[in-house]
C-alpha cells in the first residue's frame, strides 16, 4: 500500500473532476462524492500509517523534465511525519465534508463549495507528500487559490470578496520570498529535491550566509501562509468564508503548511542558528500578540481565528527552539481540537445566525452536544490535562525553557491568555442569561450530520495527546536523526498547568461572576483596550504604507505617461510658437503685408493641425527618439 | 533543397493570392467565412509542408535565408498561431463587416513575412520580411474602417512603425559601412578579424538596432504606441500583433545578437538587463490602472517583453532556451485569452473589464480558462508560463544576475494585482438577476480555447518534449 500512497492525494482530485462533470445535476447529493472519496482516502491513509508504524517507508520519483544536462524529478516520500499528516488531513477533510452537508444546506453554490474543498484537499496532500520544492510549491499555490475562492464564497457582501483578495495578496508577499529562497537553493544545490539539498547543506562549509538567507526567505513564505507577525492580518479576515471551510483550511491544515514547510526544510534551519533564532522570536511574538488580541474580540469566529494565529506561533516557537517533535506534535493535536472548535462555533452560528457573542448566552441548555464538545475542545486548547493540547503545549514550553527562559515566559503568558479567552468565549456563548431572547428562542441543536463530526473530533481532542505522549512514543516516531529532546521538567509542567488553571479562574471571575465591573475595568485599562481593539494597528499601518504606496506609484507612472510626455511636446510646441512669433515680429518689420498675411495663415493652420492631432503621436515619436539619443550617449560613455 | 525549405511559404503565398482572386468574385452581402476556412486549409497544408524540411539545415538563396532548428520551431509556431487567429477571426469578420478577402489574405502575407524574418540569415532579407509583416499589420489594424479608434490606432502604429523601420535600416547601413557585409554570419566574422568592436560608430549602430527592435517588441521607452494600437485594432489583430509581430522580432534578435554580434555581447547584454527591468516594471505598474481589457493586456504584453529580454541579459544557451520556451507559452496563452475577448466582443459585451461581471455564470468554460491563462501569465504552476519563467530564472541565476531574477519575482507578484482584478470581476461581482443570460460557446472560439488551454497545461505539466525542442534552438550558437 505505502508505495502507492500518492493515490491518496489523487483521490480528492478525482472527486473534484467528478463534481465538475456531474455535480450541478446532482444537486446536494453531490456531497456524497466528496464524502465517499475522502472516506476512502482516510482509510488508505490509516493503512499507510499502520505500515509506517510497522517500520515501512517509501519514496518514488520519475523524470519530469530534462534541460540540457539537468534533470528535474517529481516524486513523493512517505515517512512517519507524512503518514501522520495524511491521516490528519484526510480525517479533518472527511469530517468537514460530512458536516458541510448540513451546514451548507440550501447554499446556491453548494457544488462549487464541494469542488473547491476537494481540490484544496489534493493541494494539501500534495504539500504533505512532496519530495521536492517544485511539487511543494505547485500544491501550495493550489491551496492558495482554493483558500481565496472559499473566503470569498459569500461574495454578495463586498467585504468578503475583499477579505479573499487580502488573504491572497498578503500570502503572496510571503510567497515571493519563498520562491526566491527556492531559486537560491536551486542555484546553489542544483536541485529542488529535499534530499539533494540536504546533501548540499551538509557539505556547504563556508556558505553559512547563503544558508541563513535561504532559510529566512523560505521562512517568509511560512510567515505568510501560517499568518505569523507581521503577515498575520489576513487570517482573521478570512473568517468571512463558510465556517467548515475555516475549520479545514484556516485552522487545521493550510495555515499549518507554513509550519510544515519549516519542518520539511528543517535541515536548512538547523544549519543556521541565526535563522532558528528568528523563527523562535517571530513565533513567540505571534503567540503572545495574537492571544492578547483574542481577549477583546466579540465575534466568536474571530476569537478562534486569533487563537489559531497564536497557536501557530507556538508551533513556530517550538521549531525555532529546536523542538521539532514538539512543534509537529502540537500541529497534529491542534488540527483536531481546533477543527472541533470551529465546527462547534459553526453549529452555534447555524443555530442563532449571529457570530456576535454578546447576542448569545445560555445556549448550553439548548445545544448539549455542541456545548459539551466545544468545552472539550477548549480544555484541549487551554492545555488542561488530560486533554490533547496539554501534552503538546507542555512539550513546546519545555523545549523553549531549555533554549531561552525569556521565550519560555512569553509562551507561558500566551498560554495563560489562551485559557482566559476560551473561558470568556464559553461563558459568553453557552452560559449566563440569554442576551437576545428572540435568537435564543429559535436556537436548537444542529442536525445529526453536523453533530456526529463534532463527537468524532472530540475523541482525538481528548485522547490523542496522551496516546502519542505515552512512553515518549512521539519522540521516537516523529523525529530527525541527531535531534536531542528535552525530556521532563516538573517546574515547566507545573507552570503549564498553573497558568492554564489561572487563566480559567480569572476568566471565570471576570465573566462568570459579578465581582469585577467590566465597564470599570475597560475604563481603567483604556489605552491597552484601545490598542488591542485595533489589533496593534497593523491594518492601519499596511493600508497607509503599502497599499497607498503601490497605488501611488502606479498613479505616478500613469501620470508620467500622460503629462510629462505630453508636457514635453507642448513645451516643444510652445517654444516653436515663440520662435515663430519672433520670426513674425521680424517679418512685420522687414517684409511687407502680403508675406505677413501668409505667415499668419501658416500659424493658424499649424494651430489647427496641432489641435486635431492632440499631440500624442508626435510625443510618442519624441520619446522613441529620446530613447535613441540617451542610448547613444550612454553607449558612447560606457561602451566607447 | 530550396523547395524543401520554402514550400510552406510558397503554399501560403499562393493561397493568399487565391483568396484575393476569390474575393473579387464575391457578391455584395455574401458571407466571406468560406475564405477564412480556405485560409485555414492553406495553413494546415503549410504545416504539413514543413515536414520534409525537418532535419535539414543549411542556407538558401546565397545565404539570404537559413534552415535550422530555430527556424523550424518558430515557423511551426507561426503557422499554428496563424490557424488560431483565423479561427477566432471568422465570426468577428462577419459581425463587423470587414472585407473578408483582404483581411485573410493580409493575415497570410503577414505570416509569410514573419516566416521570412525567422528564417533570415541576412539583414536585408530580415528587413524585407519585417516590412512585409509590418505593412500587412498596418493595414489589418485599420480594418475597422468606420471605427474612430481603429483609425487612430493605425495612424499611430504606422507613423511610429515607419520611424522605427527607418531607425533599424539606419543601424543596418551603419553595420554595412563598418563591415562591408549584411550577412549575419559575415558580421560575426568581420568583428573577429579586424573591425574594432569598441569603436564608437559600432556602438551607435548597436543603439540604432536595439532601439528599432525595442519598438517592435514594445520595450520601454519605445512602448508608447502599443496601448493605443492594441486597444484600437480589431481584437483578433491585437492577438496577432502581440504574438506574431513581437515573437518574430524576438527570433530575429536572437540570431542577430547571439550570432552576428556575439563579440559585442558584453555591451548588449548589459543594456538588455537594464531595459528588461525597466520594461517589466513600467508595463506592470501601468497595467494596474487600466479599465479596458485590451489596454490592460497591451501593458501586460509590454511587461512580458521585459521578462523575455532577461534571456538576452543572460546571453547564454540557457537564456536562449528560456526565451524560446517562454515565447511558446506566452503565444499560446495570449491566443486563448484573446479568443475569449473576441467572443465577448462578438456577444456585444464590450471590452471594458466591467463587462466581464459574472462571466463565471454566463459561461463557466471561458471564466475558468481565463483563470488558467492568467495563472500562466503570472507564472504560477502548473502552467506553461511558470515553466517559462523558471527557465529564465535559471538562466539569469546561471549568468550571476540574481538581482534580475529578483526583479522578475517582484514583478510577477505585482502583476497578480491586475489579473486578479479581472478574476474577481468574473467570479465575484455577479449581477443581481437570478439567472443571467447564458453566453453560448461557439465552435470556432471554443476550439481555440480548448486547444490553447490544454497546451498551456501540457506545457506546465508534461513539458519534456517542448523543453527538448527549445534547447535544440541553442544550436545556432557559434
Amino acid at each position: 500500500m505505502i508505495t502507492y500512497s500518492w493515490i491518496i492525494a489523487v483521490i480528492p482530485l478525482l472527486a473534484f473532476v467528478l463534481l465538475l462533470a456531474f455535480g450541478n445535476r446532482m444537486k446536494e447529493r453531490a456531497a456524497w462524492i466528496g464524502v465517499t472519496a475522502l472516506g476512502l482516502a482516510f482509510l488508505m491513509a490509516l493503512k499507510v500509517l499502520a505500515e509506517v508504524l510497522a517500520g515501512a517507508q517509501a519514496a518514488a520519483s520519475f523524470e519530469w523534465l530534462k534541460i540540457g544536462s539537468y534533470t528535474i524529478d517529481m516524486g513523493f516520500q512517505v515517512g512517519a511525519l507524512e503518514a501522520s499528516m495524511m491521516v490528519v488531513v484526510t480525517a479533518v477533510s472527511l469530517m468537514v465534508q460530512l458536516y458541510s452537508m448540513g451546514y451548507m444546506h440550501g447554499d446556491p453554490r453548494f457544488n462549487r463549495y464541494y469542488m473547491t474543498v476537494n481540490l484544496f484537499t489534493t493541494g494539501m496532500l500534495g504539500v504533505v507528500i512532496a519530495d521536492n520544492f517544485l511539487l511543494f510549491l505547485m500544491s501550495w499555490e493550489i491551496m492558495g487559490l482554493c483558500s481565496y475562492l472559499l473566503i470569498s464564497h459569500y461574495y454578495e457582501d463586498l467585504n468578503n470578496a475583499k477579505a479573499g483578495m487580502k488573504a491572497f495578496l498578503t500570502t503572496r508577499v510571503g510567497d515571493v520570498g519563498m520562491m526566491a529562497g527556492i531559486w537560491l537553493l536551486f542555484s546553489q544545490a542544483g536541485s529542488f529535491n529535499f534530499a539533494d539539498i540536504a546533501v548540499w547543506v551538509e557539505n556547504a562549509s563556508g556558505s553559512e550566509n547563503i544558508i541563513t538567507l535561504a532559510a529566512l526567505l523560505l521562512f517568509a513564505g511560512a510567515v505568510g501562509k501560517s499568518a505569523q507577525v507581521p503577515l498575520h492580518v489576513w487570517l482573521p479576515d478570512a473568517m468571512a468564508g463558510p465556517t467548515p471551510a475555516s475549520a479545514l483550511i484556516h485552522a487545521a491544515t493550510m495555515v499549518a503548511a507554513g509550519v510544515y514547510l519549516v519542518a520539511k526544510s528543517y535541515f536548512i534551519f538547523q544549519a543556521s542558528p541565526d535563522a532558528m533564532f528568528v523563527v523562535a522570536v517571530i513565533g513567540a511574538l505571534t503567540a503572545f500578540l495574537a492571544a492578547t488580541i483574542a481577549t477583546v474580540q466579540v465575534d466568536l469566529k474571530k476569537v478562534l481565528a486569533y487563537s489559531t494565529v497564536s497557536q501557530l506561533g507556538f508551533m513556530m516557537l517550538g521549531l525555532g527552539v529546536g523542538g521539532y517533535t514538539a512543534a509537529l506534535f502540537h500541529l497534529i493535536t491542534h488540527a483536531f481540537f481546533k477543527a472541533l472548535l470551529f465546527l462547534g462555533a459553526g453549529s452555534v452560528i447555524h443555530a442563532v445566525h449571529t457570530q456576535n457573542m454578546h447576542e448569545m448566552g445560555g445556549l448550553f441548555k439548548k445545544m448539549k452536544i455542541t456545548g459539551t464538545t466545544f468545552i472539550i475542545g477548549s480544555l484541549a486548547l487551554a492545555g488542561i490535562p488530560p486533554f490533547a493540547g496539554f501534552y503538546s503545549k507542555d512539550m513546546i514550553l519545555l523545549e523553549a525553557y531549555r533554549y531561552n527562559e525569556v521565550l519560555f515566559w512569553i509562551g507561558a503568558a500566551a498560554a495563560f491568555m489562551t485559557a482566559y479567552y476560551m473561558t470568556r468565549a464559553i461563558i459568553l456563548t453557552f452560559f449566563g442569561k440569554p442576551r437576545d431572547m428572540e435568537k435564543y428562542e429559535h436556537a436548537h441543536e444542529s442536525p445529526l450530520n453536523m453533530s456526529i463530526p463534532l463527537m468524532f473530533l472530540a475523541i482525538p481532542a481528548t485522547l490523542l495527546g496522551y496516546g502519542m505522549y505515552r512512553d515518549y512514543f512521539v519522540k521516537s516516531f516523529i523525529t530527525l536523526p541527531g535531534l536531542t529532546h528535552a525530556y521532563h521538567s516538573d517546574f515547566v509542567m507545573n507552570m503549564a498547568i498553573s497558568v492554564a488553571v489561572a487563566g480559567i479562574v480569572v476568566g471565570f471571575i471576570v465573566y462568570g461572576t459579578n465581582w469585577v465591573s467590566k465597564t470599570a475595568a475597560i475604563r481603567n485599562l483604556k489605552p491597552l483596550y484601545v490598542l488591542l481593539k485595533h489589533k496593534y494597528y497593523f491594518d492601519e499601518l499596511y493600508n497607509g504604507v503599502v497599499v497607498k504606496g503601490t497605488v501611488g506609484i502606479s498613479r505616478l507612472v500613469g501620470w508620467f505617461d500622460k503629462w510629462i510626455v505630453d508636457g514635453l511636446v507642448n513645451f516643444v510646441g510652445w517654444s516653436t510658437g515663440q520662435l515663430s512669433r519672433l520670426t513674425r515680429t521680424f517679418d512685420t518689420i522687414v517684409v511687407d503685408g502680403a508675406v505677413n498675411g501668409t505667415a499668419a495663415l501658416t500659424m493658424a493652420a499649424g494651430n489647427q493641425v496641432r489641435k486635431l492631432q492632440t499631440g500624442v503621436v508626435q510625443s510618442y515619436m519624441l520619446v522613441l527618439f529620446a530613447g535613441v539619443v540617451i542610448g547613444l550617449i550612454i553607449f558612447q560613455l560606457i561602451g566607447g | 533543397m530550396i523547395f524543401d525549405v520554402l514550400i510552406p511559404e510558397i503554399v501560403l503565398t499562393v493561397v493568399a493570392l487565391g483568396l484575393l482572386l476569390a474575393a473579387a468574385w464575391q457578391k455584395e452581402g455574401q458571407s466571406g467565412s468560406y475564405l477564412g476556412y480556405l485560409g485555414i486549409v492553406g495553413l494546415l497544408g503549410a504545416l504539413v509542408a514543413l515536414w520534409p524540411a525537418i532535419g535539414i539545415s543549411g542556407e538558401v538563396f546565397d545565404g539570404m535565408l537559413v534552415a535550422d532548428e530555430l527556424t523550424m520551431f518558430f515557423k511551426a509556431l507561426l503557422i499554428v498561431v496563424g490557424i488560431l487567429v483565423f479561427l477566432m477571426s471568422i465570426e468577428f469578420v462577419e459581425k463587423n463587416h470587414i472585407p473578408a478577402g483582404e483581411y485573410y489574405a493580409l493575415l497570410l502575407f503577414g505570416i509569410v513575412g514573419g516566416m521570412i524574418m525567422v528564417a533570415s540569415a541576412d539583414l536585408l532579407a530580415f528587413y524585407v520580411g519585417l516590412e512585409l509583416l509590418a505593412i500587412a499589420s498596418y493595414a489589418l489594424t485599420g480594418m475597422l474602417r468606420n471605427d474612430h479608434k481603429s483609425q487612430e490606432a493605425v495612424l499611430k502604429y504606422f507613423l511610429n512603425g515607419a520611424l522605427a523601420s527607418a531607425i533599424i535600416l539606419f543601424g543596418i547601413s551603419l553595420f554595412y559601412g563598418l563591415t562591408g557585409t549584411t550577412s549575419i554570419q559575415g558580421l560575426a566574422d568581420a568583428f573577429k578579424v579586424g573591425v574594432n568592436g569598441t569603436d564608437s560608430l559600432v556602438m551607435a549602430a548597436l543603439v540604432f538596432l536595439m532601439a528599432g527592435f525595442g519598438f517592435k517588441i514594445a520595450a520601454v521607452p519605445f512602448h508608447l504606441w502599443a496601448a493605443d494600437t492594441y486597444e484600437g485594432a480589431p481584437t483578433p489583430i491585437t492577438a496577432f500583433l502581440s504574438v506574431v509581430s513581437k515573437g518574430a522580432a524576438f527570433v530575429v534578435m536572437m540570431r542577430i545578437f547571439f550570432v552576428g554580434l556575439e563579440s559585442l555581447t558584453v555591451n548588449w547584454s548589459a543594456a538588455f538587463a537594464v531595459l528588461a527591468v525597466i520594461t517589466m516594471t513600467v508595463g506592470n505598474l501601468a497595467a494596474l490602472w487600466q479599465k479596458n481589457i485590451k489596454r490592460m493586456l497591451a501593458y501586460s504584453s509590454i511587461a512580458h517583453a521585459g521578462y523575455i529580454m532577461v534571456g538576452f541579459a543572460a546571453a547564454t544557451a540557457d537564456g536562449l532556451t528560456g526565451m524560446t520556451y517562454y515565447i511558446l507559452a506566452y503565444a499560446l496563452t495570449n491566443m486563448g485569452l484573446f479568443a475569449i475577448i473576441v467572443a465577448m466582443s462578438n456577444a456585444g459585451l464590450g471590452e471594458d473589464i466591467d463587462g466581464y461581471k459574472g462571466l463565471s455564470r454566463k459561461n463557466a468554460l471561458y471564466a475558468w480558462m481565463m483563470v488558467v491563462f492568467f495563472l500562466s501569465l503570472i507564472g504560477i504552476p502548473p502552467t506553461g508560463g511558470f515553466l517559462g519563467k523558471f527557465l529564465l530564472f535559471k538562466a539569469s541565476i546561471g549568468a550571476n544576475l540574481v538581482w534580475l531574477a529578483l526583479a522578475m519575482a517582484i514583478n510577477s507578484a505585482i502583476s497578480v494585482g491586475y489579473y486578479y482584478g479581472v478574476v474577481k470581476t468574473m467570479f465575484l461581482n455577479e449581477e443581481e438577476e437570478e439567472e443571467p443570460q447564458k453566453l453560448p460557446t461557439t465552435a470556432n472560439i471554443g476550439l481555440v480555447v480548448w486547444i490553447t488551454g490544454a497546451m498551456v497545461l501540457v506545457l506546465g505539466i508534461l513539458p519534456s518534449f517542448f523543453i527538448e525542442l527549445s534547447s535544440q534552438v541553442a544550436k545556432i550558437l557559434p
